[in-house]
């Protein structure tokens, strides 16, 4: 039988007689697997195809299953239906976006004797759609009557990430506008400003503190849509308005800082039905992102089209995304930002799916830059409560 | 040396870049020119040569950190303060080994904020 293709990790399994040999070694020990069921949190067993060998009740529950048979020989992402594991025949650690998980790459240095923690950022197909998990993973090698293994325990980390994120991003944004925004009263206040900039302070104020505003309730609202408890309000719109819209509010010196945006001109102007604040969430995130992706100089283009059923918003900028970026970009804490940040392309995947009925991709070539799109029913189906 | 130094600004938030040109040109230093991430930092400072250099520690494309990396190892007498918002003590540290020559947090009152930039240049 020839062993399925691999874009990363080996996609060699075990028979199952292997697999029930290397189980046994566990569970002939008592003492160790009471041991292991008693802790609270996920710990794999792996051999070296990366396969379940051994997990402890915990781990049957965080992956929803009800006995170590139904476990046995699958690879961690399939134990938790990460969505890249049924995208190729070789599963778990063989497609292009798994040379960034951090779940397969701990186990991989375990098999080369290293002791390896690594972060996982991670969607999985659950019943409601796909849910992002934050998780941390570490891998260690463990021998057994000669025989190699990996002890995987994992941690659900996504209150840590939360906190960080809260922390870090939302009160160091947060912070950013309020020093600005008291620097500006401060400047008038100490007589530094000439009279013909004046007006341009007291606008910058004015906008700063629109933003503190924002800021705060983009994060409520992206809180609450985590918790289910957001429910949209579908209201009449134009398109061509809606967008026009998000366009004034980007088109200014201090949002721009040097880049130009334009508004296509083949824009379609037709009615259509959505929620303006949280599709202006998506689209003014969509803006943001484009326009500190490019360099001042750079132009960004805001557009919308007309499909049979669907309108489409798109927002284009000359920057090419590479690789390691263009795998993750949807991933809960993924941000090119430095480390603790990153909810932007999250959150506009996350309301556009579970709560406009939309979907979203993006396209990106050297040769034309980064365009992301964005498509909305133009009658969106009756609302379902979210459970 | 002049009183005054020449300054390269580097922040990714146009409104903060704007206050600190606005109260450091009213005490006397000139602001050479502006950036908004750490590689278009690197490349203002390799074409002007400022006397001093303030570096935003987050920004996109390129963290301040990883600027100053670059900038110490091709020019070691260069003087950096790095701004911060939040007390990121690590990142913070890591930077003065790295060679910047102090820090300064941006929440810090204009008065001061001048005070401290002219201070950092005079003394070193």
């Amino acid at each position: 039988m020839t062993c399925p293709t691999t874009r990363f990790a080996s996609a060699l399994r075990s028979s199952r007689e292997a697999l029930m040999r290397e189980r046994a070694l566990f569970e002939s020990q008592a003492f160790f697997c009471q041991t292991l069921n008693l802790l609270p949190d996920v710990v794999i067993i792996l051999n070296n195809c990366r396969q379940t060998v051994y997990a402890n009740q915990a781990a049957l529950d965080f992956c929803g299953l009800k006995s170590l048979d139904e476990a046995m020989g699958q690879r961690i992402g399939e134990l938790i239906a990460c969505k890249h594991a049924s995208e190729s025949e070789g599963g778990c650690g063989t497609t292009e976006s798994c040379r960034y998980c951090g779940a397969v790459n701990a186990i991989l240095q375990s098999q080369d004797g290293k002791a390896a923690q690594e972060e996982c950022r991670i969607n999985i197909k659950a019943s409601t759609g796909e849910e992002a998990l934050d998780l941390r993973v570490w891998a260690n090698p463990l021998v057994v009557d000669g025989e190699p293994f990996s002890v995987v325990f994992v941690s659900n980390i996504a209150d840590e990430k939360r906190k960080v994120f809260l922390e870090r991003i939302f009160l160091h944004d947060i912070m950013n506008t309020a020093t600005a925004l008291r620097g500006f009263s401060q400047l008038l206040n100490m007589g530094l400003v000439q009279e013909s900039e004046r007006e341009g302070f007291l606008t910058r104020i004015d906008h700063l503190s629109d933003k503190i505003i924002n800021e705060i309730n983009a994060h409520r609202q992206l809180i609450a849509a985590e918790r289910g408890e957001l429910k949209p309000e579908f209201k009449a719109l134009k398109s061509k308005n809606f967008l026009t819209e998000i366009f004034d509010a980007y088109n200014r010196p201090d949002m721009l800082d040097g880049r130009k945006l334009l508004l296509s001109k083949d824009c379609c102007d037709i009615d259509f039905l959505s929620d303006p604040t949280l599709l202006g969430r998506v689209v003014g995130n969509m803006t943001k992102n484009a326009i500190e992706a490019s360099t001042p100089g750079e132009c960004v283009t805001l557009g919308c089209r007309l499909f049979p059923d669907e309108v489409e918003f798109f927002v284009h900028n000359p920057t090419y995304m590479p690789e390691n970026i263009r795998l993750q970009v949807f991933n809960r804490s993924f941000s090119t930002k430095g480390s603790g940040r990153g909810l932007g392309t999250y959150s506009m995947k996350y309301l556009t799916e579970k709560y406009l009925q939309g979907h979203i991709r993006f396209e990106s070539t050297e040769a034309s830059g980064t365009t992301f799109y964005v498509g909305y029913p133009l009658q969106p189906l009756a609302i379902k409560e979210i459970s | 040396m002049s009183d005054f130094p020449t300054l390269v600004l580097a922040d990714d938030e146009s409104h903060i870049r704007l206050m600190m040109k606005t109260v450091l040109s009213a005490a006397g230093c000139k602001i050479l020119a502006e950036a908004s991430n750490g590689q278009e930092a690197m490349a203002r400072y390799k074409e002007l040569k400022p006397d001093l250099l303030l570096l935003d520690i987050n920004m996109p494309v390129m963290t301040g950190e990883e600027a100053l990396s670059e900038i110490m190892q091709e020019f070691p007498e260069a003087k950096v303060i790095m701004l911060t918002s939040l007390a990121d003590s690590q990142t913070v540290e890591h930077c003065l080994e790295l060679g910047a020559l102090d820090y300064l947090r941006k929440d810090t009152p204009l008065p001061q904020l001048k005070d401290f930039v002219l201070e950092a240049w005079r003394s070193s």
